[in-house]
């Protein structure tokens, strides 16, 4: 399994080496730079803006700068902000415990509703409650996310108190909101997910046997089907989690939340090339590692996958 | 040649002969198809909303008059709520929301079914490239693949709009891109099953080129999978486009699309919630009819995955 892992992280650097140059790349495309917009601000001579551009880096050809890049990032320098001056490491570890906390919130809402939901639609498959939950699965991938957010501040934020409208300072009340609007569109898979792997398990033999042995019928399903259903549902949950992992851009710009997204959507606006680029390698590692995670989850939950490992090992001894 | 082409016809349709021999009814597979989804009242729903939603859009100009209606301001009127006279209200320039509702249905639906033929083009020549190929080819494709979609769509959308500009063709080039990698992966693993089969080692030996072969023989029977992702692609498009517009880098101002319409009423949210309410509605019904078709398409052209 181990052999598996390092193989995996592996093939992530190809994959961080493109992305880091697909980024870099694009951003050059972009007209005007950070001494563009510092222009807008002020006027600056001749020898000011070439001091600048020395400063910032910004002479030279994208494959030049894109190298000098590479090679401060492989010993760990993801370059400073050209906004604020600050290391790009530094602000991107800032903004990640509120994304984390969101990131979990909503992962917890999803699984608390379509787990149950998507359960509860197999075993009564053809009937009206299957039909209503997948009606409202089928709502929930439709939402826009961020509608969702205006819509819970609309009914919610602004007719109870204690539920802000945005905003980190107020604890467990500040997470309510946001995670319902992550979490409703995650809900919205998860559940046909978890629907469709149960239809799959709940027409296995063995189930039948484990009825007959006299299990009772909660425990058939929560105990067999379930657990092996769940790396299907495990798979889904696990890349939605990784993602909003990466920062939820748009309902963090709803609820103005001090998390990942928002730092990244800054950085573009502001043409913060070393920010935007660092942010969006971290995050896709940060996205890589935690399927990586996931895949070795697997073996955890299912003996044979594990078995499997084993198998592979022998092999090679 | 032709007499392949008739052996091909003859594979992708069903033949029913009835018990007498005297009547003969030949079912070609898209009015197989076709009878599946009359039978789904969901995708039926779906489908008249989208013909609804397409006729506004295509009559747009004739039912409103662009300048005075959806983007001529008069601020005596400002921000009305709902009311006979302006059903869904007006905004703080006094424009009639319903107006540039109808009228916004152009710019969703259009930059949604543009940026995903953008994306069905790109995709589906490379999947099938890399599919028919298979050897570097396929290592190259394949591996950029990865590349594009390791980074989150979204920002992929804003980091390509803010390079090139907020506007409504980059938008749709941007969400077009973003939706590459799926048509490519689709495209590659139909090819993949077609390309080993009998009547494509038939079309080697008559000599016809190779292109030809991809064209006109192995992508026509790739087409299901790529038509029901294109359908459901159309709905996140719309989205994609509405996220790009609501963060300020979509269709640029005073055009009425839905997202920037959002992101301004996000601003009297407190005051004038109804500038929130109709143009989310709009997008929730247009992308909820692609979905509960493209939903209904799949279970149409394969039953199996009905569950």
């Amino acid at each position: 399994m181990l052999r598996y892992a390092i193989k995996r992280i592996l093939l992530m650097i190809p994959v961080i080496i493109g992305v880091s140059f697909l980024i870099f790349f694009i951003m050059d495309l972009a007209p005007g730079d950070i001494v563009d917009i510092k222009l807008a601000e002020e006027a600056l001579t001749f020898e000011e803006i070439e001091q600048l551009r020395e400063t910032y880096g910004l002479n030279g050809s994208v494959f030049t700068r894109y190298f000098s890049y590479m090679v401060n990032f492989v010993q760990g320098d993801l370059g400073t902000s050209l906004v604020s001056g600050r290391p790009v490491l530094d602000s991107y570890l800032e903004k990640m415990p509120a994304t984390i906390v969101l990131a979990c919130a909503s992962i917890f809402v999803s699984i608390m509703i379509s787990i149950p939901l998507g359960v509860y639609a197999a075993m009564k498959r053809g009937t009206f409650a299957d039909n209503a939950s997948m009606v409202f699965s089928f709502l929930g991938l439709s939402i826009p996310n961020f509608w969702l957010g205006l819509m819970l501040i609309i009914v919610v934020a602004l007719n109870v108190p204690g539920i802000p409208t945005g905003g980190f300072s107020k604890g467990i009340a500040s997470v309510i909101l946001p995670a319902i609007t992550v979490g409703t569109g995650l809900t919205a898979t998860l559940a046909r997910t978890t629907r469709s792997s149960m239809l799959d398990v709940l027409s296995q033999d063995y189930l039948r046997t484990e009825r007959a042995k006299g299990h009772k019928e909660i425990k058939v399903i929560m105990k067999y089907a379930l657990r092996n259903a769940l790396i299907p549902i495990i798979t889904i949950a696990g890349g939605q989690f990784a993602v909003t992992l990466g920062g939820a851009v748009l309902t963090e710009t709803v609820f103005s939340w001090p998390g990942v997204g928002r730092l990244i959507v800054d950085a573009v606006n502001s043409r913060d090339v070393p920010m935007a680029v660092g942010c969006i390698i971290l995050k896709s590692i940060t996205i890589g590692i935690v399927v990586l995670i996931v895949d070795l989850l697997y073996a955890v939950i299912d003996p044979r996958i594990k078995a499997q490992y084993g198998k592979r090992k022998r092999k090679q001894a | 040649m032709s007499s392949t082409n008739q052996h091909m016809q003859n594979c992708s349709t069903t033949n029913n002969q009835s018990i007498t021999g005297k009547q003969y009814v030949r079912q070609s597979q898209m009015r197989i198809v076709m009878h599946h989804l009359r039978k789904n009242k969901g995708a039926m729903v779906g489908l008249f909303i989208i013909l609804a939603i397409v006729f506004v859009a295509i009559f747009a100009d004739v039912i409103f008059d662009y300048d005075k209606d959806v983007v001529g301001i008069d601020i005596s009127r400002k921000l009305l709520r709902p009311s006979w006279e302006h059903p869904f209200g007006t905004d703080d320039l006094g424009r009639d929301i319903l107006s540039r509702i109808l009228y916004g249905s152009r710019f969703s639906v259009s930059v949604g079914v543009v940026a995903t033929l953008i994306g069905l083009g790109i995709g589906v020549i490379f999947g099938a490239i890399a599919g028919y190929y298979c050897g570097i080819a396929e290592d190259i494709i394949m591996r950029i693949n990865d590349v594009v979609s390791a980074v989150p769509s979204i920002l992929m959308g804003i980091v390509i709009v803010s390079a090139l500009g907020a506007t409504t063709f980059n938008l749709m080039l941007a969400i077009g891109i973003t939706s590459v990698p799926q048509f490519v992966r689709i495209t590659r693993a139909s090819v993949l099953t077609v390309r080993n089969q009998e009547y494509i080692e038939a079309l080697h030996a008559t000599g016809i080129s190779e292109f030809r072969i991809i064209a006109f023989h192995v992508l026509p029977n790739c087409l299901s999978p790529i038509i029901v992702q294109a359908t459901l692609r159309i709905a996140s498009a719309i989205i994609a486009a509405s996220s790009l517009s609501f963060l300020g880098l979509g269709v640029p101002a005073p055009a009425p699309e839905w997202g920037s319409m959002l992101s301004l009423g996000r601003q009297y949210v407190r005051t004038a919630s109804y500038l929130t309410i109709f143009p989310g509605l709009a997008i929730l019904i247009t992308v909820l009819a692609f979905n509960l078709l493209g939903d209904g398409l799949r279970d149409a052209i394969d039953p199996k995955l009905k569950k």
